[in-house]
């Protein structure tokens, strides 16, 4: 599986690398630590004439507190520094949690967060090599007008398959944008689409620059439960991320609960936060989230392992995240 | 599911190299977890599914447990300085070490491979069926 040929563009400046995206249009794909875009390019899945190497530009790197107390994670922040980070580890446990799920450390050292947000989404019909792929006859996403998933339909069902984006929606995280008309700022949660081909509300000529941490979520409790069939190196089959921030005498203040990997998006689950806040804990109003959780999920045969199981790993992640995060802290 | 240790003895005959008869009872042992656990090919309507290392999993070395060798010398008359073999024994061995291993720990036996945690519940669930009919025929339907 040879790379398509394509030329390498290396901007310095985030300015610099606006331009050549708005220049080259859908001829330019972005590139980071390239540990999705290179095996999808050896798929063929794309050919860019042009990649856009983000990685000289030196100002998309790094943790920084921002205004307000934020914290500014530049989008060429790796994984391996999340995982490592004594700040990220005290303030927002549940990031560091699912960082360290990511692949695996080989991954993690190239990958970044801001490659990690914007992660193709995943099909058993998609991700297969061009000769595969031309067997087949192609797909509704990729050279066909067939889904495979769900044979009729005219929507595509790949999976969202991140780790990072579950975990920073509870934590009502932003994401930084820069195109042609400057920057602007945008909830995690309105940055993904819901559908497996148009994944993200990134134009082809802006760039994630920079994910924000609010102030308020810090310290937050918070865990990341993730099913793959393998410990390491793994996409997830299904994910629950959870944050809980509960007072002294037990009650509830706040919570989110995020799934990802059984829908074309990472998504909230909404009645958790509204069953959660003002409430101690009980068996019972965990297994009622945790039956929401189950309704929000959509998982259908995109991948390896069956629906059946991935909602009831859902249900039992979304459970167990709770019971932990209530319980015993930042367990 | 993990799988914490395995310990394989296995009969050479005559270790001529030790050291490679236990590297050879390693890897062996470790193409039996693997084809235990996760390893499976999957077709659908004659295409398989999972061509590549991604989908198609081996173990790792995160998954790979200490493994314990254990030489048994027999010394074979009809082999080589008194060998036999070090090949792939301890694969065929290890499947069944990790099927039993599962019986004995939530009793329930599982007969295709790869014995995944997916098969392990819907058994689990059968037996707890089948119980709760055993024990309380007519009520409805036992403590779930």
């Amino acid at each position: 599986m040879t790379m398509p040929a394509s030329r390498v563009a290396r901007p310095s400046t985030i300015e610099e690398a606006v331009r050549l995206l708005a220049d080259n249009g859908p001829e330019a794909v972005i590139i980071a630590g390239g540990t999705d875009v290179v095996p999808n390019l050896q798929m063929k899945l794309f050919a860019p004439r042009v990649l856009v190497d983000i990685k000289p530009i030196r100002v998309l790197q790094g943790i920084t507190i921002a205004a307000a107390g934020a914290l500014r994670l530049g989008a060429l922040t790796t994984l391996t520094e999340i995982v490592g980070s004594p700040l990220l580890q005290a303030s927002y446990p549940v990031l560091v949690s699912a960082a360290a799920t990511i692949a695996g450390p080989l991954q993690r050292n190239m990958g970044t967060l801001g490659g990690n947000l914007c992660l193709e989404t995943r099909c058993l019909w998609y991700n297969q090599s061009h000769f595969w792929r031309k067997a087949l006859g192609g797909c509704l996403k990729k050279d066909g007008d067939v889904c495979h998933v769900a044979p009729g339909g005219k929507r595509c069902w790949a999976a969202w398959s991140g780790d990072s984006a579950p975990a920073l929606l509870t934590l009502d995280a932003e994401v930084e944008i820069t195109g042609p008309r400057g920057r602007r700022r945008l909830p995690l949660a309105q940055f993904y689409l819901n559908d497996g081909m148009n994944r993200i509300a990134l134009g082809r000529d802006e760039l994630v620059t920079s994910v924000y941490l609010p102030a308020r979520t810090a310290g937050r409790r918070g865990i990341y439960h993730k099913l793959r069939i393998r410990d390491s190196i793994d996409y997830p089959l299904a994910g629950v991320a959870v944050t809980l921030e509960v007072d002294r005498s037990g009650v509830c203040r706040e919570a989110r609960v995020a799934i990802t990997a059984v829908n074309p998006a990472p998504l909230l689950v909404k009645e958790a936060s509204e069953w959660l806040v003002g409430q101690r804990y009980s068996a019972e109003l965990v297994d009622r989230v945790a039956h929401a959780a189950i309704r929000t999920g959509k998982p259908l045969t995109t991948s390896a392992s069956t629906p059946v199981y991935r909602r009831e790993m859902v249900r039992l992640f979304a459970r167990r995240a709770l019971e932990e995060a209530w319980k015993n802290g930042n367990a | 599911m993990h799988v914490h240790r395995i310990i394989a003895a296995h009969d050479c005959g005559k270790a001529l190299n030790p050291m490679t008869v236990e590297g050879q009872i390693e890897g062996s042992v470790y193409m039996g977890l693997g084809q235990a656990l996760q390893e499976e090919m999957v077709w659908n309507k004659g295409r398989l599914m999972n061509p590549t290392l991604l989908e198609y999993r081996i173990p790792s070395t995160l998954e790979t447990p200490e493994i314990e060798s254990i030489i048994v010398e027999s010394i074979d008359p009809e082999g080589p300085f008194g060998a036999k073999e070090a090949g792939e024994g301890s694969l065929a061995a290890t499947i069944p070490a990790i099927a039993n291993a599962i019986y004995d720990a939530v009793g329930v036996r599982i007969n295709t491979l790869p014995i995944t945690p997916e098969k392990i519940l819907a058994a689990l669930r059968e037996k707890e069926k089948q119980r709760a009919g055993n024990d309380a025929p007519g009520t409805n339907g036992g403590s779930r």
